[in-house]
């Protein structure tokens, strides 16, 4: 059973306790977190793997003057808590002077997000898990497809503690599911997937049904040649591309000279996009602390097409003259003015791309990122949805992609995680390398 | 060694205490497990498994333990320790798999642990179509650990830092702006296995992590040189073999010869790929197609699918007749190297692709009878104790060709080239045909020599075209391993950690893209 959460506080004020008789003037940080974690895997429309776990995570920083060490055990008994505290001592101990090491953060007030918890996820059991799970097979088996798909909860508490006063402890949920589905002939993919913090919502059937649209409607792609084309990227798509410009814009590399952003003012993007991070936004639901307990605001990282926060670490902040900036789970990037449909609708010539895989950066001084499409590609013509076509390999500049953004839909989607929305977005001249013959 | 398992089947269904005193011999000889909880935790799971009609059942007790000491320039930038400690309990009830783990050591959370497994099996039970069928395995009893000299937890992390401060300071002896980081991450994994087959089997393995990077900053232009050398399932005694520390100094050579190197002129070439870089090469374009459960569709939901599906073994020219890949976890050093897999199976060595042409597949004991085999490969894995072991894949290397050829003979018989060192950037398809690379070093090769240093170089290609456009294998002499720490696969993600073999090997005609191009790569 994980702890609750009278024990997951008791447990972090016993290890600062430890940490206090060992050495008193130490500085102190404590994360714990307590879990309950479960899965249901399916493929070939059978379930092959199903298990479930009680998982905790504790984590002890010891600081002594500009010395530190840091320790991890899954084990929260006394006795293993007291020798984890020794160890991180004696580590401390030994350990030359850092002068990057921030003090450990005090007492701060935070209001518990209740949106990022649902007590149906903590009750689902095993046989409601499998009754899901059933009706998630239903589409498949009844249309001669091949499903695939994987349905995970994640229950529990999140705590940390610090030496200074320091205490959050706050509960979250999450849940994903999803199912790839695939034709017998071998040449049409599609997928459909749920992300959320609550279960209210997920209806298993819809997304394997959808699934199964996209493989049916991909079955049988022609072939089209690789080149910059206008192209519509699905939520899951854009999303893809979003997470990695975040992941991108920090201010320390950028103040040290070796990242994209490193000099650069004014817009950099197209004025529709704005990307931000809010652990209110009910969109996105997040803890209201980061890792090292810092009560989290709202965080705009574009806005209208111009930089307007690089994530900054305290140590930097403080180097620099700024304010620490975020740490934030997730993000929205914002959406437009239009239905999925008119961003189609807009297009002479390009290619609707349902998702992204193996994305991976290759130069990042033009943010060129290369991946592949997957799961439903399909060629634009005329404003229409001529027919699927091949898969590509594409090397994009993410800068450029976002610059040359002229639209995004209405409605956004949780296809990346629970705390994270998207729009589907369309630019141009986007650099479909080489052709995949992957379906 | 070997050990009597007749005690240990015997026993399993008596109390903690009968199966100690039966073992002793056993205990004494492994001298590792001298905690008499875990005898009893093994028992709590077989025998409740057993008393409720499981099929099958085995359990794992298994520690991680992984220390990570890095420095950023001048200064220490984390020192951790983590360890994670706990029991998975697997179950086969009704023909469906059940999993469940404590982090408790304990016999009475273990047994609660395997009921809840078993009531899991028999929920998703009704949703199998097929039911689970393992191929047979000796119940073997038996030990196996890491060969090594020095245990890399026991050398003080003072020293470790010392030593990766030493070597930043190397990388940071520039006229331009530099930045250095460099890392040592030792990891051990203990683990304990037990089946109602019989068998009980315990293994240590230990892995080292050494690795550095630099990066120069002049004019609003950057580059970073990593270091080549790779992690190795090894004691601390590997470093002073490795060249850790002696490589620094050309590493930040090569950097200051990088920024200033010209941009690659896009094209097809032929490209010759040390081992430091053609490993990942062979691990996502050989190592990931021939797991039988990806080539199936147990992975579409995920990692994707295979195109070397199970009607091509045997019949698919996958590679030139000169290439042998081959997979193995008894390589010495190999990250994925161990005695026996996580279903209990002995490891081995076999044959992916023979001559060219597409033979074998990684298996477990589920899987084997899918492409009616006899017996299991011996690849089932779990990163930890709250994790199910699945498929995942050994090492893979390949062949070195039967002769004395070195990179120096494969450059002198190149017209037009580029020599590649060092992996970069990566990726592939769902299925495994369209690949990208980049590396760390890049060298023109002109009529047999190299002429210059190049920098922003990618070369693409397909599986098939690529490994049939392999016309020269280094010799046994160059041979190296490369390595994954953390390879990632499944759902729930798991990480695995694997090595691939391979010489300095030439490919001919390979497609090369610059990274930096104004057109696109």
């Amino acid at each position: 059973m994980p702890l609750s959460a009278k024990q997951l506080k008791e447990a972090m004020q016993q290890v600062l306790s430890f940490a206090r008789a060992l050495e008193p003037k130490a500085q102190v940080f404590v994360a714990l977190d307590s879990a309950n974690q479960a899965h249901v895997r399916f493929s070939r429309n059978e379930v092959t793997t199903s298990g479930e776990v009680d998982q905790g995570h504790l984590a002890v920083t010891v600081m002594l003057g500009q010395r530190a060490a840091t320790s991890t055990s899954n084990q929260t008994d006394a006795a293993s808590m007291k020798a984890l505290v020794e160890r991180t001592v004696r580590l401390a101990r030994l350990a030359p002077e850092d002068p990057e090491l921030m003090p450990v953060l005090g007492a701060e007030k935070v209001t518990t997000n209740e949106a990022a918890f649902d007590s149906a996820i903590e009750r689902l059991d095993a046989k409601g898990r499998a009754e899901i799970i059933r009706e998630a097979l239903g589409p498949g088996r009844e249309r001669q497809l091949a499903t695939a798909g994987f349905f995970a909860t994640w229950s529990g508490l999140i705590g940390k503690a610090s030496s200074a006063g320091l205490l959050h402890v706050h509960p979250a949920t999450a849940t994903q599911f999803s199912v790839t589905a695939r034709t017998a002939s071998g040449t049409g993919s599609g997928r459909g997937q749920f992300h959320g913090r609550r279960l209210t919502g997920l209806e298993p059937r819809a997304v394997a049904e959808r699934a199964c649209a996209t493989a049916k409607a991909s079955e049988g792609p022609r072939r089209l040649d690789p080149g910059r084309y206008t192209v519509v990227l699905e939520p899951a798509a854009s999303a893809s591309l979003a997470q990695a410009l975040l992941d991108s814009m920090d201010r320390r590399a950028a103040d040290e000279g070796r990242s994209f952003f490193a000099g650069k003012s004014g817009p950099l993007f197209s004025e529709l996009v704005s990307l931000s991070s809010d652990p209110r936004n009910p969109r996105t639901p997040m803890l209201p602390f980061d890792g090292e307990g810092r009560a989290l605001s709202a965080q705009a990282w574009v806005t209208k097409g111009a930089v307007s926060g690089l994530a900054t670490s305290r140590y930097w902040a403080k180097k620099s003259g700024t304010q620490p900036v975020g740490g934030h789970g997730g993000f929205e990037l914002a959406g437009g003015s239009v239905d999925r449909a008119a961003l189609i609708a807009g297009v002479k010539r390009g290619v609707l791309i349902s998702r992204f895989w193996y994305t991976n950066w290759v130069e990042a001084q033009n943010l060129l990122l290369t991946g592949l499409t997957r799961d439903g590609t399909f060629l634009i013509e005329n404003g229409e949805i001529a027919g699927p076509v091949n898969n590509f390999r594409f090397n994009q500049s993410v800068a450029e992609a976002f610059a040359k953004c002229d639209a995004l839909s209405k409605d956004v989607e949780a296809a990346h995680d629970a705390e994270t929305v998207t729009p589907a977005l369309r630019t141009h001249e986007f650099l479909l390398a080489s052709v995949s013959e992957a379906v | 060694m070997t050990l009597s398992r007749r005690h240990f089947i015997t026993s399993t269904g008596l109390t903690a205490a009968a199966v100690l005193a039966g073992r002793s011999g056993l205990s004494d000889a492994r001298g590792l497990v001298v905690d008499t909880v875990l005898l009893a935790v093994i028992d709590a799971a077989l025998s409740t498994a057993r008393a409720a009609g499981a099929a099958y059942a085995d359990v794992r007790v298994h520690r991680r333990r992984e220390e990570n000491v890095s420095v950023r320039d001048d200064h220490p930038a984390g020192t951790s320790d983590s360890e994670r400690y706990g029991v998975g309990v697997r179950v086969l009830k009704g023909g469906a798999w059940g999993f469940a783990s404590t982090s408790r050591v304990d016999p009475k959370e273990v047994q609660l642990a395997t009921r809840k497994a078993l009531a899991i099996a028999m929920a998703q039970a009704p949703l199998r179509q097929r039911p689970v069928e393992l191929a047979p395995t000796p119940a073997y009893v038996d030990v196996w650990q890491t060969p090594l000299e020095k245990d890399p937890f026991k050398i003080p992390v003072a020293d470790k830092l010392e030593l990766l401060l030493g070597i930043s300071q190397t990388l940071r002896k520039q006229k331009v702006t530099s930045f250095a980081e460099a890392s040592l991450s030792s990891r051990l994994e203990w683990k304990l296995f037990a089946s109602t087959d019989g068998a009980l089997i315990e293994q240590s393995i230990t892995r080292l992590g050494p690795s550095y990077a630099v990066t120069l900053v002049k004019d609003g232009d950057f580059v970073q040189r990593g270091w080549d050398g790779q992690a190795m399932q090894a004691g601390w005694e590997y470093l002073a073999t490795s060249r850790f520390v002696e490589d620094a100094e050309k590493v930040a050579e090569d950097a200051r010869e990088k920024l200033a190197a010209p941009s690659v002129e896009p094209g097809k070439r032929d490209l010759i790929l040390s081992p430091e870089n053609l490993w990942l090469t062979i691990h996502e374009s050989v190592g990931h197609p021939t797991e039988l459960d990806r080539a199936l569709g147990d992975e579409a939901n995920f990692a994707g699918t295979s195109f070397a599906t199970p009607e091509k073994l045997k019949v698919l020219q996958y590679a030139a007749p000169a290439v042998t890949l081959y997979a193995d976890k008894t390589t010495p050093g190999g990250l994925a190297t161990c005695g026996y897999d996580d279903d209990g199976v002995k490891t081995g060595r076999w044959n992916l692709v023979e001559q060219g042409r597409f033979v074998g597949y990684q298996t477990t004991r589920e899987q084997a009878g899918w492409i009616g085999e006899k017996a299991s490969r011996g690849c089932s894995y779990a990163q930890d104790h709250a994790s199910v072991p699945f498929q995942r894949m050994p090492n893979v290397s390949l062949a070195p060709s039967n002769t004395t050829l070195g990179v120096k003979d494969l450059i002198a018989a190149t017209d037009d080239g580029i020599y590649v060192l060092g992996d970069g950037s990566w990726s592939i398809d769902h299925q495994r045909y369209n690949f990208q690379f980049t590396g760390q070093m890049f060298y023109e090769v002109k009529k047999g020599k190299v002429t210059r240093a190049l920098r922003d170089v990618a070369y693409q290609s397909n599986t098939l075209e690529f490994w049939n456009a392999c016309d020269l294998i280094g010799g046994p002499g160059e041979w190296r391993l490369g390595s994954a720490f953390d390879d990632g696969k499944g759902e729930p993600m798991q990480s695995n950690p694997v090595s691939h073999g391979c010489a300095p090997t030439r490919f001919r005609k390979i497609n090369v893209l610059n990274t930096r191009a104004k057109k696109g790569a």
